[in-house]
């Protein structure tokens, strides 16, 4: 069995994290890098580029270049929050099998699950090559306010990387599993988690041994790349007056500008005011490229984030009321997600909760860290000799038919050859799972650099002969220089008592940093055939010094010259800023729950409730329903999730159907129908017919996502023909 | 290693208890009481606690653990445990409740049937058809208190319309309001 480890799948950055002789730690890539951007490039040759090197073609292949689209996953091509978005980005969307989204990149429709799946195979790669080992499970992380399909969507990605899903968790659950390691007593904590793309709030009560989650509330539509817009909207005004040109006339040139909107933003956050110049966005009217500085203050950008971060703290504000508390009563506020290191925010949240927010948590890496101690807790199994109940979605692929409406492979230019009888790897053979996967032998293309050796008996193949291929063409390489940060200069204007938030967590930097030595073997060396070995990481407790501390409740060290373990100085470094901690011995047990209520439709277009939101998950709900009319075999129940009691104004999941009933008169069959939702929030419906007690067929008819094995099989095919670096 | 029969039993014992007895607390148990006894008890039975387990004992544990979620979920919240204690004393006419099972806080009404007919198809002659159809109209655009008087001037066109006025208790419940 292969280590198992946590990913935040974020909008904006993916982190790996794994925990390692106890202590969870955040892993870096061959270049020390934490943070993955989740950039989804697809190269002229065929490969798919992630990460730094995939955010940098943002520039100049915008039209192929993936980013930003976690929030859209599992949500139909016709709901506003896709309607919004298709004008927004410089890519195209196109509409798959029943209504599901899809991105185009070189005219190869793509579902979003395989945009997740191209970041979570680079992930797992990072993950492999810092542990020295496979990897083949994962707690994969979600924003609280994700739906059931959203949820569904996102384990779909991680079986199509290869991972067996243990977990999808909560961000904020994450964070606060992470930050609990360390307390004593029992705490009623707040997580405000504003990411790239979403909003959380989620209530906890921790005590000892048991954390249970009161209330979650957010917004899947709201975070950093919001107010990177609205930063771009506001530079093109700026050029609009001086060049009389704008540059949102092209998408090419406003991807640019958000791009440097982005950077500015982050700049804000430690500086009063940057001076950015603007380039490659266009032509004046008399032929001539424009080229200008501008001066963007924190000032101005806190305007233009005002109404977004105001509407985070409603949010919050109604969510501490629904649970009958008020905002002073707890104990602490954690802040998560790159968008909290803005001033504005972080102010706005102390004035609601009347207290400092707690800042020694790092809040890029304290959800992957958190989810690497749920992915621990839950990998002690011994393998599971039967699976769990088939969802609705497994369900409704086992129903379905096998014709696939144009889902078949489609021929792509940019395919690698495979010879066909080419092995597979050890982490691909997870989804090979009778629901849904019947894995293509070409899968074999995808290899990790290093091999990953396979030291457990139970792994499949020992070592991966290289399949036969084309050679891959040379790849860009992490340019030393950032493209566009060099280009870009501040008029540091030091702030007095710069926040130590600061500090904690470098910003993501886009040149490579010096590759740290006892954490990860130098980019070059060649492929460890050492089998068998201890992961390559060797972390041992922090030093006598350090461990007093952390056993004192003290998150992290005060100054990060503390007397430590001289051998460990990269342990040390790691635990100051927050990329690693202590886990406690034992686990405590997390009690989640499901951000909306599940409703079923009624009478003139309202809806019941089933399961109300903030329900502790798994938990379940039986109905019973009867037959309207006469001889009537058939009966449709139409599910959502969503808060309003109209019932279009929620997300509409699917329609249940129970057939196979029988012939009477109306009113005489009774049907029970129960639903369930499982620990990850996702929906399972099975039904019996009350007066023979038999099992009926209750098919959940999906909307907005592409679960049916036809269409996973395609998506497989594709994942396959891609190298992903 | 627990036995998955265990929880068979204990989940089976669940079902004719009310949901005092199924966190094991008094009547009057105060809401940290109640919590303390919900994280106790989901300590022995969350699935999560037997990943080293076969898998059937998780899942017979979850049994447990759902009507666990199921009791915590109406006695934490104030006004539902106010409208589950008078729906206790009312099933046994004692002071303090006894036997009772599951209460559905969300149910407007038991009985509910899926394939809906519209308010026009319910109504037996024109007259009432006409203000049926204006119900119809009222509760697609979600005017519940519009719906509601058109029905009651189709049920006075139609006295005896069991139908029609199963509708209109639905949408009496729907509003919150008794019926008179």
């Amino acid at each position: 069995m292969g280590h198992a480890i946590g990913i935040d799948l974020g909008t904006t950055n993916t982190v790996v994290a794994a925990v390692v002789d106890g202590v969870a730690i955040t892993l870096e890539d061959e270049h020390g890098r934490r943070l993955l951007p989740s950039v989804v490039s697809f190269h002229p040759s065929g490969t798919v580029l992630v990460g730094d090197s995939a955010r940098e073609r943002r520039l100049i292949d915008p039209e192929s270049t993936i980013f930003s689209v976690k929030p859209l996953i599992g949500r139909a091509f016709d709901s506003d929050e896709v309607k919004a978005a298709r004008g927004r980005f410089p890519f195209q969307f196109t509409e798959g099998a029943k209504n599901s989204t899809m991105v185009l990149a070189r005219d190869v429709a793509y579902a979003l699950p395989e945009i997740s799946a191209f970041v979570l195979r680079r992930a797992k790669a990072i993950a492999e090559h810092a542990l020295g080992g496979p990897v083949d499970r994962a707690v994969i992380t979600v924003p609280a306010n994700f739906n059931d399909l959203q949820r569904a969507s996102t384990k779909i990605a991680g079986k199509l990387a290869g991972l067996e899903v243990l977990r999808i968790l909560n961000e904020p659950t994450a964070a606060a599993l992470a930050y609990g390691q360390s307390i004593a007593q029992a705490e009623k904590i707040a997580v405000y988690d504003l990411g790239g793309g979403t909003f959380d709030i989620t209530l906890l009560d921790l005590t000892g041994n048991v954390f249970e989650v009161l209330a979650t509330a957010g917004d899947t539509a709201l975070g950093g790349d919001d107010l990177d817009r609205l930063l771009a909207d506001h530079m093109s005004i700026e050029v609009i007056k001086r060049f009389n040109y704008d540059p949102r006339s092209s998408p090419v040139a406003f991807a640019r500008l958000r791009f440097m909107a982005e950077e500015v933003k982050k700049r804000l956050s430690t500086q009063l005011e940057v001076e950015q110049d603007i380039s490659g966005i266009g032509y004046t009217e008399g032929g001539m490229p424009i080229t200008m500085r501008m001066t963007i203050t924190r000032e101005e950008l806190d305007r233009i984030a005002l109404p977004l971060i105001e509407r985070t703290v409603a949010v919050a504000r109604q969510s501490i009321e629904i649970i009958g508390m008020k905002p002073k009563e707890f104990d602490r506020v954690i802040l998560v997600g790159g968008s909290t290191r803005m001033p504005l925010a972080a102010r706005l949240v102390e004035k609601l909760f009347e207290q400092a927010p707690h800042l020694k948590v790092n809040p890029d890496e304290v959800v992957a860290l958190g989810a690497a101690i749920q992915a621990h807790a839950l990998n002690r199994s011994k393998g599971g000799a039967k699976r769990k109940a088939p969802s609705a979605h497994d369900q409704l692929a086992k129903t379905q038919g096998s014709a696939p409406p144009g889902a078949g492979p489609q021929p792509n230019p940019h395919a690698v050859n495979v010879p066909p009888n080419a092995p597979v790897p050890a982490g691909m053979q997870q989804i090979n799972t009778p629901q849904y996967f019947e894995l293509s032998k070409a899968a074999a293309v995808i290899t990790f650099s290093p091999p990953p050796p396979a030291p457990d008996p139970w792994s499949v193949p020992a070592v991966l002969p290289a399949p036969a291929r084309r050679a891959p063409p040379p790849l860009p390489q992490p340019q030393s220089a950032p493209a566009l940060g060099a280009a870009s200069r501040s008029s540091a204007r030091p702030i007095e008592g710069t926040p130590v938030r600061a500090e904690l967590g470098q910003p993501p930097s886009s040149g490579p940093k010096p590759a740290r030595r006892s954490l990860n073997a130098p980019p070059n060396e060649a492929p460890d055939l050492d089998f068998g070995s201890a992961p390559r990481i060797s972390l041992e407790p922090p030093g006598t010094g350090l461990g007093a501390i952390v056993a004192g409740g003290d998150f992290f060290p005060s100054s990060p010259d503390q007397p430590g373990n001289a051998n460990q100085p990269v342990a040390e470094a790691a635990f100051a800023r927050g990329s690693a901690i202590e886990t406690a011995d034992r686990a405590p047990l997390l009690i989640d729950v499901t951000p909306l209520s599940l409703r079923v439709e009624t009478v003139g277009g309202y809806s019941d409730v089933l399961i109300a939101a903030n329900s502790p998950v798994p938990c379940e709900k039986a109905r019973t329903f009867l037959t309207a009319s006469d001889n009537q075999t058939v009966v449709f129940i139409r599910v959502a999730q969503g808060e309003s009691s109209r019932f279009a104004e929620n997300t509409r999941l699917g329609e249940l159907e129970l057939s196979g009933l029988k012939p009477t008169t109306r009113g005489q069959v009774k049907i029970l129908v129960t639903f369930e939702l499982d620990a990850d929030g996702i929906l399972s419906v099975r039904a019996k017919d009350k007066d023979t007690n038999r099992e009926t067929t209750a098919a959940m008819r999906v909307m907005g996502a592409s679960t049916d094995k036809a269409e996973v099989d395609a998506m497989v095919a594709r994942q396959a023909r891609h190298e992903v670096a | 290693m627990a036995s998955p029969i265990t929880f068979v039993v204990w989940a089976e014992s669940l079902e004719t208890m009310n949901y005092y007895d199924i966190l094991r607390v008094a009547f009057d148990a105060s809401p940290a009481e109640i919590q303390k006894a919900f994280h106790d008890l989901s300590l022995n039975t969350h699935p999560d606690r037997f990943v080293e387990e076969p898998v059937e004992v998780g899942e017979a544990a979850a049994s447990v653990f759902k009507r666990l979620v199921e009791a915590y979920g109406v006695l934490r919240r104030p006004p539902l445990r106010t409208r589950y204690d008078a729906e206790l004393r009312k099933s046994t006419g004692a002071a303090e409740p006894a036997a009772g099972s599951r209460f559905d806080e969300h149910a407007v009404v038991a009985k509910k049937t899926f394939e809906q007919r519209t308010l026009h198809m319910i109504a037996r002659n024109p007259k009432a058809k006409q203000y049926a159809a204006k119900a119809d109209l009222f509760l697609s655009n979600g005017q519940l208190e519009e719906a509601r008087i058109q029905i009651i001037s189709a049920y006075q066109h139609d006295p005896g319309n069991e139908e029609l006025k199963e509708r209109l208790d639905i949408l009496y419940e729907a509003l919150a309001l008794e019926p008179p």
